[in-house]
């Protein structure tokens, strides 16, 4: 799902964000990124959802090198990916269901299906009575549900999650981790980023990258 | 395209909030776009109206030529098959002192009184010479040869200052509305810009949420030309009412006139106007997101 072989990104302004680094990630892993800020963590995710290039080496992403891949085939790549923002950017002045089937409309899914799919994630993260307000009237909380269900109903193969803990106290976070580890299967892969790292033990996680000044560690764990 | 459909509604919702959003700078927009539309409609109306005006005076292009009063039937017909005979003469027709005299009091209409000052009819008897403009030089040359004339009265003067006129308000015509094409191009891109700026975390979401250029583009697109449009409608809502009015005016002011039919100039300004406006919409807000897209 994820292989990246002596990878290294270093920005424009001489910055390296990410020193060499090798990694092999498999289908249906829970993925931890943990670190301090400013360690390396959101330029890893940069370098996943094919915002960055990789400076020297390479990373393959849903098998899609992405040292050379044209736009085009990032972008297809990108449908196959589930992103939770840290800001959880949903379109204002929207209903929930309108901006969970956002994600789904340049997928080949019928009205009706969009509407079924983003419908049944809805329920999932358990919003089913929240479907037709419109998401400036939710909470922190179930907005960041609404971005969680936009991201799963999509059916991808990768889910990332941006800091999803990050303004929660530590029963809310746990139940957020919990969700989005129950949508790991054999197909699809989640990959959390956390500075919380006393909450990564509440999970059953597979694989754990830890950052630390642009270099990383790999632990893995057994498979829950 | 059965996407594009499917996703139409969702396109113009996105229009809707994104107007909403930029509110001000929308309706400003469209007041501007608007008589920027408004006057070029008009500079285009003058154009075309001088140009007819022009030519038509210029159908109706004619010679006086004077004779001797002694001059007898027989020779005044020669004189007459004469001048008929010259290339580019369209007729003769001779007009007694009677007639000219109608005709000018016909012109003068309640003012003619005044030609009942004369003891006697003030005016000769002539050769009313019906021509093509374009050979008027080569006819009077050759009028001019004629003895049995004494004196030949063109209008080339007056005919030409029409033409340059018709050519100057043409010059300023294409000027207008190229003015009018860089005005709107401009001020379109600039809104599909802000509005590019004013919403790129939504615009960075869909992207990396993996939705194609089009999708993301589409709503902006439709934005610059629903600002257009409606700019060429206001425009020529105004454009028409105003025209109503001036025809109304000038229709009791310039009597003496040739008279054509306004409405067709009228409704093909407007139908353009309103057609340049869709057009103008959707290339200056392809332009507009090329630029942002570069940058």
């Amino acid at each position: 799902m994820i292989k990246a072989e002596n990878c290294s990104l270093q920005y424009k302004d001489g910055t390296l964000a990410l020193k060499p680094f090798s990694l092999d990630i498999a289908s249906g892993e829970l993925i931890f990124i943990t670190g301090p800020s400013g360690s390396g963590k959101t330029s890893l995710l940069k370098l996943i959802m094919g915002i960055e290039s990789p400076t020297d080496g390479n990373i393959e992403v849903l098998n899609l090198s992405l040292k050379t891949a044209r736009e085009q085939d990032v972008r297809v790549m990108r449908t196959q990916i589930g992103p939770i923002f840290q800001d959880f950017r949903l379109l204002e002045g929207r209903s929930v269901l309108e901006n969970v089937m956002l994600g789904l409309r340049f997928l080949n899914y019928s009205h009706g299906d969009m509407k079924r799919l983003a419908t049944e994630y809805i329920v999932r993260v358990g919003l089913e009575h929240k479907l037709n307000h419109t998401v400036d009237r939710l909470s922190w909380g179930e907005c960041q549900r609404v971005a969680i269900a936009r991201a799963v109903a999509r059916k991808p193969r990768l889910i990332v999650a941006d800091e999803p803990t990050g303004n929660l106290d530590q029963a809310n976070a746990v139940n957020v981790l919990e969700l989005l580890a129950s949508f790991v299967d054999a197909e699809t892969s989640v990959l959390i980023t956390t500075h919380a790292t006393h909450l990564v033990s509440k999970v059953p996680w597979t694989v754990r990258l830890q950052m630390q000044n642009g270099i990383m560690s790999i632990e893995r764990s057994v498979r829950p | 395209m059965i996407k594009g459909i499917r996703n139409f509604k969702y396109y113009l919702s996105e229009v809707r909030t994104i107007l909403k959003l930029n509110g001000i700078s929308s309706l400003l927009s469209v007041l501007s776009l608007s008589l920027i539309f408004f006057v070029t409609a008009l500079t285009l109306t003058g154009w075309r109206l001088s140009t007819d005006f022009a030519q038509a005076l210029k159908n109706e292009a004619e010679i006086s030529a004077y004779y001797p009063a002694d001059l007898n039937a027989y020779s005044l017909e020669a004189l007459t098959d004469e001048i008929q005979d010259i290339e580019g003469v369209k007729s003769v027709d001779q007009i007694t002192a009677e007639t000219a005299y109608d005709k000018m009091s016909e012109i003068l209409g309640q003012e003619a009184k005044i030609l009942a000052q004369f003891d006697e009819n003030p005016f000769e008897a002539y050769l009313e010479i019906s021509i093509e403009l374009s050979r008027l030089d080569e006819i009077v040359v050759e009028l001019n040869e004629i003895d049995e004339l004494d004196y030949v009265r063109d209008n080339k003067s007056i005919l030409d200052k029409i033409s340059q006129i018709s050519g100057i308000v043409g010059a300023l015509g294409i000027i207008m509305t190229l003015a009018v094409g860089i005005s709107t191009f401009i001020i379109t891109s600039h809104i599909i810009r802000e509005g590019v700026h004013a919403h790129r975390d939504r615009i960075n979401t869909l992207q990396l949420l993996g939705a194609p250029d089009g999708f993301i583009h589409m709503p902006f697109i439709l934005e610059g030309m629903f600002i257009s449009t409606l700019s060429g409608l206001v425009s020529t809502l105004l454009y028409l009412v105003f025209m109503s009015q001036a025809g109304r005016f000038t229709k009791d002011l310039f009597l003496f006139m040739p008279t054509y039919n306004t409405q067709n100039i009228t409704w093909s300004i407007a139908l353009s106007l309103c057609i340049a406006s869709i057009g103008l919409g959707w290339i200056a807000s392809v332009f507009g997101l090329r630029l942002v897209k570069k940058k």
